[in-house]
């Protein structure tokens, strides 16, 4: 409990000293706001504010641990029955999570444990222990510097690729926000997007994904009658270039030995390695693929497996519940994360490229306090190295310590 | 929030144009600019109108005598008055069915019309934006798209599929075109259905509509094969319940629609008879239903027809009703009427 009265204590602190004008939100009336706080389980939803004074009294008065407003615009947003808010309309919100992307060093960090048998195990949980089958699974994630780089790098595909080229986005209605744990959030404000329904927000999810290519799109035809040539051009706009450089990276990769990111039949990868140079040498010539070896020798069903897993690896991996969702909570920017006592930074796309979370998300970078470490791996924040730590008391700075309260991997000495 | 495109400058707006295109908003401001009153609909000087705007009705039932009216002033001034008359009857099915047959109409008529034209009428008639690129390209802003396509399940219709750039969705004329003609489909469907009482002028005309619909509903029926109202006495209980569930509207779940189709289709039933029996679900979505009665009857895709699961499969869903000592709802149906039509052998024998 004293750890909670300590996080509490240094949020309200943050609070207190934040300029009115680091918090803008709009349609701000409109919206419900959700707030999660230190002393209890469970939500405080269906609140609404008038104006940002007064959501900036209400963060300063309760210092929640986590403070959320909905995606959504209601015409009375604080009535408790979802029909009788009488929904306007909803932001287009993006979440890319590293949860959802597999990384090479979550098995370092990451670990589990089976609630009902104790059972252990590192990287992501599974659904449900390989021993007991039970699905009461609690995991520890960590921070990591490398996740999020790569949690970066699809969010800069998300915004250049798709939100700016192909839907024609402009950078003032979107806004890009570190998520104070593990990944980011892409808020999308424009008009366009503001009734669409769950279906039209469906499509633009497949979209990006990469979901539901046609090969007749892609290669005007897939029918063993057709005779298919080519590929797409790797110039050519949309999703034909993108599938197009898609195949060449992919194809490149497995000719340079790497491990294959699409797993495909063997009777295909062996047609493809067969025929590999001939495909680098039309890229290298006309700017697309020969496809007629492989179509002549592939049934169309297995021609569209593969055209379609080579889309959804050039896809985005974004967590489709939240950009799906018309009348989702999500945290406010430029709010602090409970568990980490990090900051949901806004991040100014121009500096995206060298944006680190680990360092400017950071906030209490002064004093330093002793804590009892149970157990954490090495971290890094603002270029520092702590740890590894194993039921060890340490002097530690202020951020690292709430950090590692915020994980439950600590507690007051 | 319509953006208003001066379509104009290449586009003559007569009245001919109107008429083939009378859901455009300048057709409505057209018309409201002669102020007819509905209950002026009786008086001689409109009659014409009244009986294009029948005529309309019964075409769409198939049963229209007489050509189709050539003079633009009262086909145009007459669709106010079918819709006006389709709210008052208030039959889902039968304004779905004037609603495809007027889909079906312009749809053949904006094959005709050059691509400024196209533009005009999608952007007049539905506020969409839209723009010609020349060589029969169309872009359409990618939220108009995912709306105006929203009716459409398959693949090539996927945003995915479609070239996007700077928020442009680049269209074939073709595609356009269908799009155009499902909106209308749309637009007509969605016609408010009014509960009080029509007014004099056209009282008539509603109430001898509302029996023949009675009728028609009877003679699906007839479809089944056998020449009387209670076919459905034939069906198995689990059949039976899901026919009802769905005929009164309640929530049916997929699979429950998907055993009741295999059903009819093998019984029979033709594509158009089991689409209507599916009119009277409040969740109705006309392409998508033919899209998968069509799949189902082997129509389309891997051309398989399916035939109804075993009653093991239909316990597994939990649809089962009960022991019928079959095991297969077919079974169950063939021997109903192989029973019944002994019976009657027997009395005739009789007689």
């Amino acid at each position: 409990m004293k750890e909670k009265i300590f996080l509490k204590k240094k949020f309200k602190e943050y609070y207190s000293t934040l300029n009115v004008g680091e918090i803008k939100i709009s349609g701000l009336k409109n919206r419900e706001f959700g707030f999660v706080m230190f002393e209890e389980s469970g939500m405080i939803r269906h609140k609404a504010f008038d104006n940002i004074n007064k959501l900036i009294e209400f963060l300063r008065e309760y210092s929640p641990a986590h403070a959320y407003y909905s995606s959504a615009y209601y015409e009375n947003p604080s009535v408790e029955n979802m029909n009788e808010k009488k929904w306007i309309g909803a932001d287009l919100i993006f979440d890319v999570d590293v949860d959802r992307i597999p990384t090479p060093c979550k098995d370092k960090h990451d670990k589990w444990i089976c609630l009902d048998c104790g059972n252990t195990g590192k990287g992501t949980e599974p659904k449900a222990c390989n021993i007991c089958e039970s699905k009461r699974i609690e995991s520890k994630k960590l921070v990591c510097q490398k996740c999020l780089e790569i949690a970066k790098t699809e969010i800069a595909k998300l915004v250049d690729d798709f939100l700016l080229n192909d839907f024609g986005f402009k950078l003032r209605d979107m806004e890009i926000v570190f998520s104070g744990h593990r990944g980011y959030h892409v808020h999308v404000f424009s008009k366009d997007v503001l009734t669409l329904d769950q279906n039209a927000r469906r499509e633009i999810i497949d979209y990006v994904r990469g979901r539901g290519i046609d090969v007749y799109f892609l290669f005007g035809g897939c029918l063993n009658n057709e005779i298919i040539n080519y590929g797409p051009s790797i110039d050519e706009p949309g999703w034909l270039g993108r599938w197009s450089r898609g195949l060449y990276d992919y194809i490149t990769s497995i000719k340079g030995n790497m491990k294959e990111k699409v797993k495909i039949p063997e009777k295909l990868s062996s047609l493809l390695a067969k025929n590999m140079d001939k495909i680098i040498e039309s890229y290298l010539k006309n700017n697309k693929p020969l496809l007629s070896p492989l179509a002549l020798s592939l049934k169309s069903r297995n021609l569209k497996l593969f055209a379609e897993k080579i889309a959804e690896e050039y896809g985005v991996k974004i967590d489709e519940q939240v950009t799906l969702d018309v009348k989702r909570l999500i945290r406010i920017p430029n709010t602090l994360h409970g568990k980490t006592g990090l900051k949901a930074a806004i991040v100014k796309y121009d500096l995206l490229d060298s944006f680190n979370p680990l360092t400017d998300a950071v906030i209490f970078k002064n004093g330093k306090i002793t804590i009892k470490v149970h157990e954490s791996p090495e971290i890094c924040m603002l270029s520092r190295e702590f740890g590894p730590y194993k039921n060890q008391i340490v002097d530690l700075p202020i951020y690292v310590a709430v950090y590692l309260i915020g994980q439950q991997s600590a507690e007051l000495f | 929030m319509s953006k208003t495109y001066k379509y104009q400058s290449n586009v003559i707006v007569n009245i001919s144009l109107l008429a083939r295109y009378p859901f455009l908003n300048e057709a409505r401001r057209y018309v409201s600019m002669f102020n007819i009153d509905i209950n002026d609909l009786s008086k001689p000087e409109h009659n014409e109108i009244l009986q294009e705007a029948i005529r309309e009705i019964y075409e769409a039932i198939g049963e229209a005598d007489g050509r189709s009216c050539t003079d633009d002033y009262i086909k145009l001034m007459a669709f106010p008055v079918t819709l006006a008359i389709l709210s008052y009857i208030g039959s889902k099915p039968l304004i779905n069915k004037y609603a495809i047959k007027k889909a079906k109409e312009i749809e053949e008529a904006l094959r005709y019309e050059n691509d400024e034209v196209l533009c005009y009428v999608a952007n007049n008639g539905f506020n969409w934006v839209i723009k010609s690129e020349g060589k029969s390209i169309f872009t359409m802003s990618f939220k108009d798209y995912l709306t105006a396509s929203a009716m459409f399940n398959d693949q090539p219709w996927k945003l995915i599929n479609q070239i996007l750039i700077n928020g442009l969705v680049f269209l074939s004329r073709s595609k356009l075109i269908r799009l155009m003609a499902v909106e209308v489909q749309k637009k007509i469907m969605e016609i408010e259905i009014k509960k009080e009482e029509p007014p004099e002028s056209i009282k008539d005309i509603v109430l001898k509509m509302k029996e023949k619909i009675g009728k028609i509903v009877f003679e699906h029926y007839n479809y089944l094969g056998i020449s009387e109202s209670a076919s459905t006495d034939f069906f198995p209980p689990c059949i039976l319940s899901i026919y009802n569930d769905l005929t009164s509207g309640k929530p049916v779940s997929h699979a429950a629609r998907f055993i009741l189709t295999t059903f009819l289709v093998n019984i029979g039933l033709d594509i158009d008879a089991i689409i209507n029996i599916f009119q009277r679900v409040p969740d109705y979505d006309p392409v998508k239903t033919r899209y998968q009665v069509e799949h189902i009857a082997g129509k389309r895709g891997g051309k398989t027809k399916y035939t109804t699961p075993k009653c093991e499969n239909i316990k597994t869903v939990g649809l089962c009703l009960g022991n019928c000592g079959v095991k297969h709802p077919l079974n169950m149906y063939m021997r109903k009427v192989r029973q019944k039509h002994e019976r009657k052998d027997f009395s005739e024998k009789k007689v």
